[in-house]
């Protein structure tokens, strides 16, 4: 299976992008040349190093406020990844918990949870966090909230799904059979099943939780302005892209970057560990 | 009700499922029959006849929509689920696909170790003890117990199938088509190894298959069943050399022989009704090719004795009994 893996360069590229980006993250307060949020009123807006006026002191410029980019840029992977694994982890137990039950005992909870499910489908996901945030103001526990309100829901109906199957396989039926209990057929027969597919969701929604953070900051309703986050610093550029244009163009690159990679390699993994949800 | 050798007793058993436009399909329709102990029961019919769901009934892996099953005089109906639980390691069933009865993420340890574990033994070292025991007593090698279901081939799969439900030290064997996915050359051997444990540990056994020639080897009584009905239940030999009701009949008369004649096989009209669209009166009158009477088409013909110990459900059959 590692082999299949391998042999996808695309999705080996991805990942190796994908693990820089979480060992930035992890390792900012070391790779970070400067205080994320130390404002230096004598070096505003200084261009890049390989630009005229750019300096070894700010290698990627600092922004409007003479704070150093590559330091914010650090610590916003860190935000991202954090708040991704975070959202993808909480909706994923949750999705997934849910989704066994509706699918192994039916009934009125697969009833009630389908409903749930399809008026929550009916919400427009970022409008919803939007209409949160800006009720709540910026906080890390109502972001982690908002994106996850509405994400637990793919992983609902592919675990619901798949149980309706397996619960009907002979070695479930087998287990029952031998006297197990219900918790155990759920955890120990089928969960093993019904896991690869749900790791592959979990890998493409990382994705897109990481555009939705974005998107919120950049609004200023997602991550509090004292992390540096890229979808704020996006947004903080935004007004001096033609004269400092690397203000807004590192984070947004390293968004697209993300992003793209997780995605690439989401696909990769799936196409490895899921044949039936190839294109 | 114990004590007199009985030890599974079903009493009007029915299962219907619910199917699309309101109508029900009749996969078990109203069957009694007991097992004694360590008594062989063969149970034969057409892919479709209700024979799987009924064995699945019997162990309690599905529930009737009415009737009763009793164990051992315990009406398994009746009980809490938490007592029947504590009750279905005595009733094991084999299955017929050994490539979907054992879980592909688990080792062959791990799921031979799992009904141990249900009983009550504990202790790394025990548990692997007795799960080498089984695998030896199905005839395969205690070494590769950590190997995964599907680095076994289809016979062996099957013996795994057996040293699990062995583990659970049962009365009751319910066994379906537990060959009829293999090799011909297989096939005799878990055949042996089957009737070998069964008689080493007195188990009673419902052997179930569409091939009436292997049943009849390996049972004492026969049950032949006709889209959802026993049609006829009786000891294996008069079942076999005499068989009464012509659906049977018609069976038997498609078995190859080896060294005697060969009898014209009695070909029947058509295919086996839809268990959705059971035929009024006889459910059998609209393939049977005997000359009908009115009541074959009005009223569904009840199982009864027509020798002594030996059942048929045909209006068209006579008693050689009491009248």
């Amino acid at each position: 299976m590692l082999r299949l893996l391998f042999g996808n360069r695309v999705a080996v590229a991805a990942g190796a992008v994908v693990l820089l980006f979480v060992l930035a993250g992890l390792a900012a307060p070391v790779i970070a040349p400067h205080d994320p949020n130390l404002q230096n009123a004598s070096a505003i807006r200084v261009p890049p190093l390989w630009q005229a006026g750019g300096t070894g002191r700010h290698l990627l410029g600092t922004d409007s406020l003479g704070r150093d980019l590559l330091s914010r840029m650090v610590y916003g992977a860190r935000i991202s990844i954090l708040l991704g694994v975070a959202v993808v982890l909480i909706t994923l137990v949750v999705g997934t918990a849910l989704g066994m039950a509706a699918g192994y005992f039916r009934g009125w909870f697969d009833l009630i949870m389908s409903r749930v499910v399809d008026t929550l489908l009916a919400f427009p996901f970022l409008i919803f966090a939007l209409a949160i945030m800006a009720a709540t103001g910026p906080n890390l526990v109502a972001l982690v909230l908002a994106l996850a309100f509405k994400g637990w829901v793919d992983f609902y109906r592919v675990a619901r799904g798949d149980v309706l199957a397996a619960r009907e396989a002979d070695y479930v039926t087998a287990a029952r059979g031998l006297g197990a209990s219900t918790p155990y057929l759920l955890v120990g027969e089928i969960l093993p099943n019904i896991i690869p597919p749900l790791i592959v969701l979990a890998t493409l929604r990382m994705a897109t939780i990481i555009i939705a953070e974005a998107s919120l900051s950049f609004l200023g309703i997602g991550v509090p302005p004292s992390i540096p986050a890229w979808g704020t610093m996006v947004s903080d550029g935004r007004a001096d892209v033609a004269a400092a244009w690397w203000i807004a163009t590192f984070p947004g690159m390293a968004i697209l970057l993300l992003v793209l990679s997780v995605n690439l390699f989401g696909e990769g993994l799936r196409d490895v560990l899921d044949p039936r949800m190839r294109k | 009700m114990s004590g007199d050798g009985i030890l599974i007793r079903a009493d009007h058993v029915t299962k219907h499922f619910p199917a699309e436009r309101r109508r029900v399909l009749r996969a078990v329709d109203d069957v009694s029959l007991e097992i004694a102990r360590a008594e062989t029961l063969g149970l034969v019919g057409e892919s479709g006849c209700g024979k799987t769901t009924l064995g699945k009934l019997l162990c309690l892996l599905d529930e009737p929509t009415a009737g009763k099953i009793w164990l051992d005089g315990i009406d398994l109906l009746g009980i809490a689920p938490n007592e029947l639980r504590a009750l279905r390691p005595r009733m094991q069933m084999i299955f017929q696909d050994p490539f979907s009865s054992l879980n592909p993420h688990k080792t062959i340890e791990q799921i031979i170790a799992l009904p141990l574990r249900i009983r009550g033994l504990q202790g790394r070292e025990r548990i692997r003890q007795r799960v080498d025991e089984l695998l030896a007593m199905v005839g395969l090698d205690p070494s590769q117990a950590r190997r995964f279901p599907h680095q076994f081939s289809g016979g062996q799969r099957q013996r795994i199938g057996i040293a699990r439900a062995l583990a659970c030290e049962p009365e009751l064997i319910i066994a379906d088509e537990p060959v009829a996915s293999l090799d011909v050359s297989i096939q005799a051997q878990i055949l042996q190894v089957l009737r070998d444990l069964q008689t080493r540990f007195h188990l009673a056994a419902i052997f179930i298959s569409h091939d009436i020639s292997v049943v009849s080897h390996v049972s004492q009584r026969i049950a032949v069943m006709y889209l959802g009905k026993v049609v006829e239940l009786g000891p294996a030999q008069q079942v076999i050399h005499d068989p009464k009701h012509p659906y049977t009949r018609a069976l038997l008369s498609a078995v190859p022989r080896v060294g005697e004649a060969q009898p014209t096989p009695t070909l029947l009209p058509g295919d086996i009704p839809s268990p959705l669209a059971v035929p009024t009166g006889c459910r059998f009158h609209t393939r049977c090719y005997l000359d009908q009477i009115a009541e074959c088409q009005s009223d569904e013909p009840a199982l009864r004795e027509v020798a002594n110990g030996h059942f048929a459900a045909c209006h068209l059959v006579r008693s050689s009994t009491a009248d």
